[in-house]
């Protein structure tokens, strides 16, 4: 009786560790996050990370921003309130602060959030000091330091009059990564490739009429990494005689051409 | 006799124990794989549903991409749905092998100022989506938005992370019921950036239907910022957005909700 007893125990055991596995966290929240794509520029740009503590456990995290080249500039513990957030502007602090960063207070990188606890979620805030540009302010949700091997940037274009880019980052921290990006018009024909390497921690835009060397196109662009390696990336689009600025996030696929 | 008994029975245990422990790894795997940025993505899918969908022929030019980034050149079904989630319209496109559609949904409105969501059934493969609302007056271009479809998945729970009630600017919840044979209740309970608790709401949303949320009015008037939780109570899903706009600040951003592991709820 005792025997069957313990048992039955076992399998109860077994059967909360199944269900306790199956209960997973979907995407865009996780324990690692990425900015892809974050700009230093105290006179003319207000940044804001809002970082939001999903399981209220209240986290610590950590933040660590990087220039393009994937060198840090800049790294930050906080403690998030338990179902609370943070939601501060790094430049505030960069200003007293390292790496050389004070040498030179310009410059365009990425940001890693990470941590130490439960699930969070991310996003970046960018919002101009200037009225006349607050056409330019945009916000996008941080992406999941996990990252794809695979992304699908849905609609890009080419054209002298905008500015468009392509951003992506890589997600390894110890390790270059190399992705093809290959551009399709809107009827799935292949109209040019551009290979680039991207350090680890670092990011890398892609202005797509550069790359297609002034075809005026609109199309889609996927973007596959060879050999090995994660990334992540968003799609900015501006107009600055139309006055306005898009941002989006690149959706992670498994499968594409 | 007794102790090799003890010793089959122990051994027993421990190999069903076993046994069951790596039946439960690839499960394990599969959940993680299917979640975790490899597997299923949360935006990609052959059911997507753009939250809101504004249209004004005087007002807009609204462009709606879809993708077929599998190559499997998908017949792609649009369905207009109302906030109560009447059928006002419905188109079909053959996607190209590996191109995508960019179209203008209000064009099958007519003239009609409609508010609305828009439902993407693909049969053949799983595509993506986004939605472009650009303004017709160039005094209004400020206001030009860009935001990804959802998957019509759904999910049980979803994070607004950031919201702002203010007379002066213009936020709301955007909250879909991708279902089309049931409503959803949902519970928004909104917090201050510090997590203290300000006010929780239940809302029906019909089947295929939407619900709009003002932060500024649901707090009754308080000027603050943080954090609202959207929890479905009982069965169902849902997809939302956020939108915030400034008239004065002269910007507009929109952003989607991200779908959260179900907490423990006491109501």
């Amino acid at each position: 009786m005792r025997k069957s007893s313990k048992a039955l125990l076992s399998v109860l055991l077994a059967v909360a560790a199944l269900l306790c596995a199956t209960v997973q966290v979907e995407a865009q929240i996780g324990q690692n996050l990425v900015i892809n794509r974050f700009v230093s520029d105290p006179d003319n740009i207000e940044t804001h990370v809002v970082i939001s503590d999903v399981d209220g456990v209240g986290p610590n995290i950590k933040i660590s921003i990087f220039n393009d080249e994937g060198r840090l500039v800049y790294e930050r513990y906080e403690t998030l309130s338990a179902f609370g957030k943070i939601n501060y502007d790094p430049l505030t602090y960069l200003n007293a602060y390292q790496h050389g960063y004070n040498q030179s207070p310009k410059f365009i990188g990425t940001v890693r959030i990470e941590s130490a606890g439960g699930n969070i979620a991310g996003q970046y805030w960018e919002m101009n000091r200037d009225l006349d540009k607050a056409y330019m302010n945009i916000a996008v949700p941080a992406a999941d330091g996990k990252g794809y091997d695979k992304l699908v940037c849905q609609h890009f274009v080419s054209d002298k009059s905008v500015n468009s880019q392509i951003i992506v980052s890589n997600t390894e921290v110890s390790r270059p990564v190399t992705i093809d990006v290959k551009f399709y018009s809107d009827n799935g024909g292949l109209v040019g490739v551009e290979k680039r390497v991207i350090p680890a921690n670092g990011v890398s835009s892609i202005n797509p009429y550069k790359s297609l060397k002034g075809v005026q196109m609109t199309g889609t662009a996927y973007i596959v990494v060879v050999g090995a390696g994660k990334i992540t990336g968003e799609y900015w689009q501006a107009v600055e005689r139309e006055k306005y600025q898009v941002a989006l996030p690149l959706e992670g696929v498994t499968k594409i051409r | 006799m007794a102790r090799h008994r003890r010793f089959i029975a122990h051994s027993l245990r421990i190999s069903l124990f076993l046994t069951l422990a790596i039946a439960c790894v690839p499960v394990m795997a599969y959940a993680q794989f299917a979640f975790e940025g490899e597997g299923l993505p949360s935006r990609a899918g052959d059911q997507l549903v753009v939250n809101y969908f504004e249209a004004d022929p005087d007002v807009y030019e609204t462009h709606l991409v879809i993708t077929d980034h599998e190559g499997t050149g998908s017949v792609v079904n649009v369905l207009l749905f109302d906030l109560d989630g009447r059928l006002v319209a419905e188109h079909a496109y053959f996607l190209p092998i590996f191109g995508k559609v960019n179209y203008n949904p209000a064009e099958d409105l007519g003239k009609n100022v409609f508010t609305g969501t828009i439902r993407i059934y693909a049969d053949g493969g799983n595509v993506s989506a986004q939605y472009w609302q650009f303004y017709k007056n160039p005094e209004k271009t400020v206001f030009n938005t860009a935001i990804p479809a959802s998957n019509a998945l759904g999910a049980p729970a979803l994070l607004c992370q950031h919201f702002v009630s203010s007379p002066d600017i213009r936020a709301r919840l955007v909250l879909v019921n991708p279902a089309s044979d049931s409503a959803v209740t949902v519970s928004v309970t909104f917090y201050l950036d510090r997590g203290k608790q300000l006010t929780r709401d239940k809302h029906t949303i019909p089947p295929n239907g939407m619900i709009l949320l003002d932060p500024f009015v649901e707090n009754e008037g308080l000027v603050r910022t943080g954090i609202a939780y959207c929890e479905v109570i009982g069965d169902g899903r849902i997809t939302g957005e956020y939108w915030q706009a400034s008239d004065a600040e002269r910007y507009q951003v929109s952003l989607p909700m991200e779908a959260i592991p179900v907490r423990t709820k006491h109501w």
